[in-house]
């Protein structure tokens, strides 16, 4: 009889002991345009070449420079915004 | 608590129910004549019943509670994913406009230097070590020495 009194308040007192984590939160997605690598810078690849289409090849490049630099911002601005929203989230 | 996942809610409110019950007949109607006879184990059985119920009944109550604030949370998160997809969607509209500028500003470009720098190509020659080096810078090689002369190596 005290055995099975001393379970029965051994099982009360051990099931607030349970606990169970039911939201969860996915991991934001970024923007499939963010995840495209940048490009990789043309070469020449000829021994002659005409000083306009050496140029040309240069500007080219210094445009996927500026793409990337583009891209790069906007991951900076993707990350700083996602992250604001999910602090707020977590702050309440 | 696994208890109250456990067990039915109406069971829950039963214990309390018969242990509130028993306590009123236990302590109370004493008079009569069952309740008389049987006065000790209805007062303590009761009692534990009494206990165990309350015990539980604020468990419950503790799982509503916790149960409102998850529906609350999951309403913020809902809200969140809504707002991040809004950025998203600003951030992507951004980019391409972006890009298109960029692309339309290096088509100018290229158009200048097919008005005004072509003219030149027939006198600019471009030396082949120069054309190497932008190659080499392009690829992010390190420069390949050419071999040296004899001469120089004495």
């Amino acid at each position: 009889m005290k055995k099975l009194l001393l379970f029965c308040v051994a099982s009360v007192l051990l099931s607030g002991c349970a606990t169970t984590v039911p939201v969860k939160q996915k991991f934001p997605e970024a923007p499939e345009i963010l995840l495209v690598d940048c490009d990789k810078l043309d070469k020449i690849g000829k021994d002659k070449v005409y000083f306009s289409d050496f140029l040309k090849t240069v500007v080219g490049n210094y445009n996927k420079y500026h793409m990337c630099a583009a891209q790069n911002a906007a991951w900076k601005e993707w990350y700083t915004e996602t992250k604001k929203i999910y602090d707020e989230l977590n702050k309440q | 608590m696994w208890i109250i996942n456990w067990l039915p809610e109406f069971v829950v409110h039963l214990i309390f129910l018969a242990g509130v019950i028993g306590t009123i007949a236990g302590f109370v109607l004493g008079f009569l004549p069952f309740v008389g006879k049987y006065k000790l184990p209805i007062q303590i059985i009761s009692l534990l019943l009494l206990s165990l119920g309350v015990y539980l009944e604020g468990g419950l109550a503790e799982k509503a509670k916790w149960e409102l604030r998850v529906k609350e949370m999951e309403a913020k998160v809902a809200q969140a994913e809504a707002e991040a997809a809004k950025v998203n969607t600003v951030i992507v509209e951004k980019v391409v406009k972006e890009k298109e500028f960029i692309k339309v500003k290096g088509q100018k470009v290229i158009e200048y230097i097919d008005r005004e720098v072509k003219v030149f190509d027939e006198n600019c020659t471009v030396p082949n070590v120069a054309i190497k080096a932008h190659d080499m810078s392009a690829g992010n090689e390190l420069p390949i020495e050419a071999p040296k002369t004899e001469g120089e190596t004495k």
